[in-house]
């Protein structure tokens, strides 16, 4: 008998602390943070299904000396509890990102409440972006989510994990991709790299290719020569090392051409690889110059300084041209 | 006559007593018998055609019915012949006892409880004689013991040990003799009362014993090393020791091959874990652990839930309490109105109760899936146990989320591995591990790979060359 009292006494006195409905639930599908005049100000976009599993969203905003504080003011007038597993996107303002970015990341660390699996963006107009979407009938959140898993174009897609990775590792610097509205249509198609926590300068939608490839992002890669030719990856593999006070960079592109190609491949192939290490070679420059390092040199170098660099890119033709089998044979 | 006047005082109001007296020479001697219970053919045949032939009716009951049928007994025996069919002669002061029984039983027919596709149909019947001989049918040896007693004060119910002398362990044997030695009660009506009399161990909701209707499972179970219990009047008999794998594990994984039978086995053991945890597992994650629920899910069952007025725990109560009572109700009404019960109880689940905001459509799903994971569980006692535990969980989850679940399990775990039936471990093969028993239960391995015996169950391990 003393057991059994012992056990519900247990449950009674320790259970329930944290219970909730799951009907009583308020799922944050975006949050967007800005920092102004010392206050955070607040966006959430809260996801809601209808009964004919139709999507709706809605905009909450707040503001408060803490991410916490505004948090709670946007809730003020709300009756469900805010649930942030769900969360899609984190948008941070250049000022928030330059200003606050270690409180935002030990808030979004520290709350249980939070997973580890959604994006983190840069975006100055967090509100127009969301009722653009939200406009469409689309739930901005999933629809920028959906964005960075399945578009072709070469953006860099930076999860809370990869960020975290980024920042407490002294060999990177941080690189966020940016929202950016034109015509009233959602892009990424730059990244706001930072030095030592600040934002330095973006890098372009060609400058993201090479990142992507320095990384083994696998994205697929279109290179331009002229107006004619067209080479497109279909893997892509780099391998780093540092040796004898040289970095070798040695990127080794496979993939085909996409338009009429002349008789001699091989000649082209050499001008692809010129082509290539000009490109890649002016991206790093550009870093060096900015002394920002997103792509983490630094694990090779090991902090040395006035080290030579050298890229030695090899390029593998996957299909040969139907021209050029039908003249050897 | 003294005894006739001892018979008659022993059963007054009994009217189904019948007295027949036949002139012998100077003597009248008397036919007594229960009508009831004896048949009158019989009666007439091996006693009354005999007794009044012109050619023996000068000589003696004992000369005239001369054979093995004839007993001499004494009067303090007569109630126990009469009430067991049989008819007694008063001549004088000597009784004689002669078989008369009815054929009260129904014939042999297929298992319902028990049914197996490709398995032998036939099943045990009331009669324990019979029931013997369905055994004796397939282990033709001599090393096949039975030893008899009769159990109740009044019922006199026959009850037969029956092992294989050179298998089973003699602990065991005797000691499942003495307990029933020492059984005194009223009445034995089914094998169901008499295996609550064996084992004293009654803080665990899991049986101990198995009750089976099918004389394979019963020939598998000797050959185990296990010991069989038969009860006169009860189609079922009992198997002891019996552990949790043995529940989950019907002898009909044995007429099918190896590698479908294990999926099947596996299924089972998924399923027996389903229909404990469903019910809390959902309670859990749906009030304390969300986050391990996928997002999109957890939307619907949040939209789902939008309007039902009770929380989800008192939800999983009352739907818990309305499939127990479908079931129940099922189970005792006369099977005519079976499929009436099952067409209301799938309209006021499925359509009604949502339709009214009663319960959430996704609850519905929850204890659909813990139902029907339980019916494949045969016996009722192992069903209860899950019942049992499955409210345990229920409750553990409600108040402590999955950590409570853990704790549950933990308990459950604690509980079954401590738990022992006649010195073997509940949890056995797995908890203490053996292989033999292990490839005859929780996974099946090729017919000649099942060389041995388990040593828990026997001395004689080997099984074939």
């Amino acid at each position: 008998m003393k057991k059994i009292i012992i056990l519900f006494a247990c449950l009674l006195l320790t259970g329930c602390y944290n219970y909730k409905e799951v009907s009583d639930l308020a799922f944050v599908s975006s949050l967007a943070l800005d920092y102004q005049d010392n206050n955070f100000n607040i966006i959430l976009e809260i996801e809601e299904n209808q009964k004919d599993n139709k999507f709706s969203s809605y905009i909450l905003e707040g503001t408060g000396k803490t991410i916490e504080a505004a948090i709670q003011n946007a809730s003020l007038s709300f009756n469900k509890d805010l649930y942030f597993i769900n969360l899609n996107i984190l948008l941070i303002s250049t000022e928030a990102a330059n200003k606050k970015l270690s409180n935002i990341l030990d808030y979004v660390t520290r709350d249980n409440n939070f997973s580890f699996d959604f994006n983190i963006a840069i975006c100055d107009k967090p509100k127009e972006a969301i009722e653009n979407i939200i406009k469409q009938e689309e739930i901005f959140g999933k629809y920028i989510s959906n964005l960075f898993k399945n578009t072709d174009s070469n953006i860099i897609n930076i999860k809370l994990d990869n960020l975290l990775n980024n920042y407490l590792n002294k060999d990177y610097d941080i690189i966020l991709p940016i929202i950016n509205i034109k015509e009233n249509t959602i892009i990424i198609d730059k990244a706001a790299i930072f030095k030592d926590n600040i934002i330095i300068d973006t890098l372009n939608k060609e400058s993201l290719a090479l990142y992507n490839i320095l990384l083994n992002n696998h994205r697929d890669y279109y290179l331009e020569i002229d107006n004619n030719i067209v080479f497109k990856t279909s893997y892509y593999q780099t391998t780093i090392c540092f040796k004898n006070n040289t970095l070798y960079i040695i990127p080794t592109l496979t993939g085909t051409f996409l338009e009429s190609v002349s008789l001699d491949e091989n000649k082209i192939i050499d001008e692809v690889n010129i082509n290539f290490n000009k490109k890649l070679e002016s991206f790093i420059n550009n870093l060096i110059s900015l002394q920002s390092d997103p792509i983490g040199l630094k694990r090779y170098t090991k902090n040395k300084k006035a080290i030579k660099y050298r890229i030695s890119t090899n390029i593998i033709l996957e299909n040969k041209s139907l021209i050029y089998k039908g003249v050897s044979s | 006559m003294e005894n006739l006047k001892i018979i008659k005082d022993l059963f007054t109001h009994t009217p189904d007593l019948i007295i027949r007296p036949i002139k012998k020479r100077f003597n009248t001697i008397y036919i007594v018998f229960l009508e009831t219970v004896s048949s009158g053919d019989r009666v007439n045949s091996y006693i009354l055609t005999p007794l009044t032939l012109p050619s023996k009716n000068k000589l003696s009951v004992k000369k005239a019915l001369s054979g093995p049928n004839l007993k001499i007994i004494n009067i303090s025996q007569a109630e126990e012949y009469l009430c067991s069919g049989f008819t007694i002669i008063l001549d004088k002061q000597n009784i004689y006892a002669v078989e008369t029984k009815a054929e009260l039983d129904r014939g042999i027919d297929d298992s319902k409880v028990e049914p197996a596709i490709y398995g032998p149909k036939d099943s045990l019947v009331e009669n324990i004689n019979k029931n013997i001989g369905l055994i004796k049918r397939r282990i033709k040896s001599s090393h096949l013991k039975t030893k008899n007693n009769l159990v109740g004060r009044y019922s006199k119910t026959n009850t037969s040990v029956i092992y294989i002398d050179n298998i089973a362990k003699k602990e065991l044997v005797n000691e499942i003799i003495n307990k029933l030695d020492s059984i005194d009660t009223d009445a034995i009506t089914s094998a169901g009362e008499l295996k609550q009399y064996l084992f004293n161990e009654n803080k665990n909701v899991f049986p101990p014993m198995k009750l089976t209707e099918r004389p394979d499972t019963i020939i598998n179970a000797l050959l185990e090393g296990k010991i069989v219990i038969l009860v006169d009047n009860s189609p079922f008999a009992i198997i002891l020791p019996a552990v949790l794998a043995d529940f989950i594990n019907p002898t009909v994984d044995d007429y099918t091959s190896a590698l479908n039978t294990n999926y099947l086995k596996v299924l089972r053991m998924i399923c027996f874990i389903l229909t404990i945890i469903t019910p809390a597992f959902y309670i859990a994650t749906t009030n304390y652990n969300q986050e391990t629920i996928p997002g999109l899910l957890l939307m619907n069952i949040s939209t789902q839930r939008f309007g039902v007025p009770f929380p989800s725990i008192v939800e999983a109560i009352i739907m818990l309490f309305v499939c127990e009572l479908l079931r129940e109700s099922d189970v005792r009404f006369a099977s005519n109105y079976g499929s009436a019960v099952s067409i209301l109880g799938a309209l006021i689940l499925g359509e009604s109760a949502v339709a009214s905001g009663i319960v959430s459509p996704i609850m519905i799903i929850v204890i659909a899936i813990t139902f029907i994971s339980s019916l494949i569980f045969n016996e009722v006692e192992i069903n209860g146990a899950v019942r049992a535990w499955r409210y345990i969980y229920l409750l553990f989850a409600s108040f402590l989320g999955l950590y409570g679940l853990t704790l549950a399990f933990i308990m459950m775990l604690i509980n079954l591995c401590s738990y022992k039936v006649y010195n073997l471990s509940y949890m056995f093969p797995v908890s203490p591990l053996d292989f033999s028993y292990l490839k005859e239960t929780l996974l099946k391995v090729k017919r000649k790979k099942q060389d041995k015996r388990s040593k828990y169950l026997t001395d004689n391990v080997r099984k074939q060359a």
